[in-house]
């Protein structure tokens, strides 16, 4: 599950024109993926993975908060939790924050109210603190989740009605 | 208080979305009840069996926390169908059953951050079940060959939430204590299906909201909240 989630993140950069997402609290990590002129790096942890992506234009960094950059030549992605943060390069693009919404709790993922019931969100809606965006049940409990950010949802990362663990992220918004 | 306003209907959809529409304004303990429902809600995808006969009725909270709601509701129905003096057991996490039947379910809807509906259909008086549901459901009707006074039962319900409830927000793990003792699941080897996948393993423990702690083949520990038991070994 881990490694699909990672391959939609992957994905979901290829397909965008910003170069890096970071995430806090992915299945209690913080994982970036950066995108290189030539390649994409995924790093979690201590594990480092290099998947080739087309060439792409280098654009405006994408990281939540500022932060203080470090990087080496050879070295452009890095472990938040146990080296310096790198900060955006500077550029003249607009900056892009993406900010997933995670699971709260453990449960199962549900995107309605109800199965013939419209979704609460889907790709492109634009979401604001509060609006409920998924259910998730536990204990025969439906807990309605809402959003604690505001932005413009750019991917649903968890299917319908599949179990989710605590922090898993379920949506990727763009704020 | 639970049941000082009670809003009786003949026929509605669901118990659970007429309560949800009216939570906001309405005053903790409101009950919503209907002789039967034509969209009763059961865990998602399946609709609730709701002929005239059954106790179809939703219950509006305001708690902290929604987390043990549908735990303290199974205890409150258990102990109202254990005073008819049928032999109900919990099954993990809070259907009443009498053998492998279901008699009762609980399902809640926590709306925002403290209002919850919490649905319970009790299968009291009714006669016959459809052929789908022979094998999996019974009603205290088809177990005792008798019918019983709706409304007594009723009453007894609301009189024993009020008391499991209470006693939820004052004294929790006396509520855990009582629902772990009727479940009685902690030692045995179970299947779980969840979402289509099966996990089996022998629980452990149960934490502090109610959570399976079932340890695996391997000895690995998984911590499970959602998902259907499909044996209890």
């Amino acid at each position: 599950m881990q490694l699909n989630e990672l391959k939609k993140l992957i994905k979901m950069l290829e397909e965008s024109n910003v170069e890096e997402i970071e995430i806090k609290g992915f299945l209690g990590r913080t994982v970036r993926v950066t995108k290189k002129r030539a390649d994409t790096k995924v790093v979690q942890g201590r594990v480092e993975k290099e998947v080739k992506v087309p060439e792409a234009p280098q654009i405006s960094a994408v990281i939540p908060e500022p932060l203080e950059k470090v990087e080496t030549p050879n070295e452009s992605v890095m472990n938040s939790a146990a080296q310096p943060a790198p900060q955006p390069p500077k550029t003249a693009e607009p900056q892009k924050n993406f900010v997933s919404i995670n699971a709260p709790i453990i449960g199962t993922f549900y995107r309605a109210s109800s199965p013939g019931a419209k979704p609460y969100i889907e790709v492109g809606d634009r979401v604001t603190t509060g609006k409920v965006v998924c259910i998730l049940e536990a204990m025969k409990v439906m807990n309605e989740i809402e959003a604690e950010v505001s932005g413009v949802v750019r991917e649903i990362l968890v299917e319908n009605g599949k179990p989710v663990e605590y922090g898993q992220p379920l949506f990727m918004l763009e704020c | 208080m639970i049941g000082k306003k009670i809003y009786k209907f003949e026929k509605l959809d669901s118990t659970n979305d007429y309560a949800s529409k009216i939570a906001k304004e309405s005053a903790e303990g409101t009950v919503v009840i209907a002789d039967c429902q034509s969209k009763g809600k059961g865990t998602p995808g399946k609709t609730w069996f709701s002929p005239e006969g059954g106790i179809w009725l939703s219950v509006i909270l305001k708690p902290k926390s929604a987390s043990c709601i549908s735990l303290m509701a199974s205890v409150a129905v258990y102990e109202t169908l254990k005073s008819l003096k049928l032999p109900v057991r919990i099954k993990w996490p809070n259907d009443v059953m009498i053998k492998n039947k279901k008699i009762s379910g609980v399902l809640t809807e926590a709306h925002g951050k403290n209002n919850a509906i919490v649905g319970i259909g009790i299968n009291l008086n009714i006669p016959e079940f459809p052929n789908e549901l022979k094998s999996v459901a019974t009603s205290a009707m088809l177990e005792r060959g008798k019918a019983f006074n709706k409304q007594k039962v009723i009453n007894i319900l609301i009189k024993q939430l009020e008391k499991k409830y209470s006693l939820l927000k004052k004294k929790k793990e006396k509520l855990l204590k009582e629902w772990k003792k009727y479940a009685n699941i902690i030692g045995k080897q179970i299947k779980i299906n969840i979402s289509g996948e099966l996990v089996e393993g022998k629980v452990k423990d149960i934490d502090d909201n109610g959570a399976l702690m079932v340890e695996m083949a391997g000895g690995k520990v998984k911590k499970i909240t959602t998902g259907t038991i499909s044996a209890e070994l």
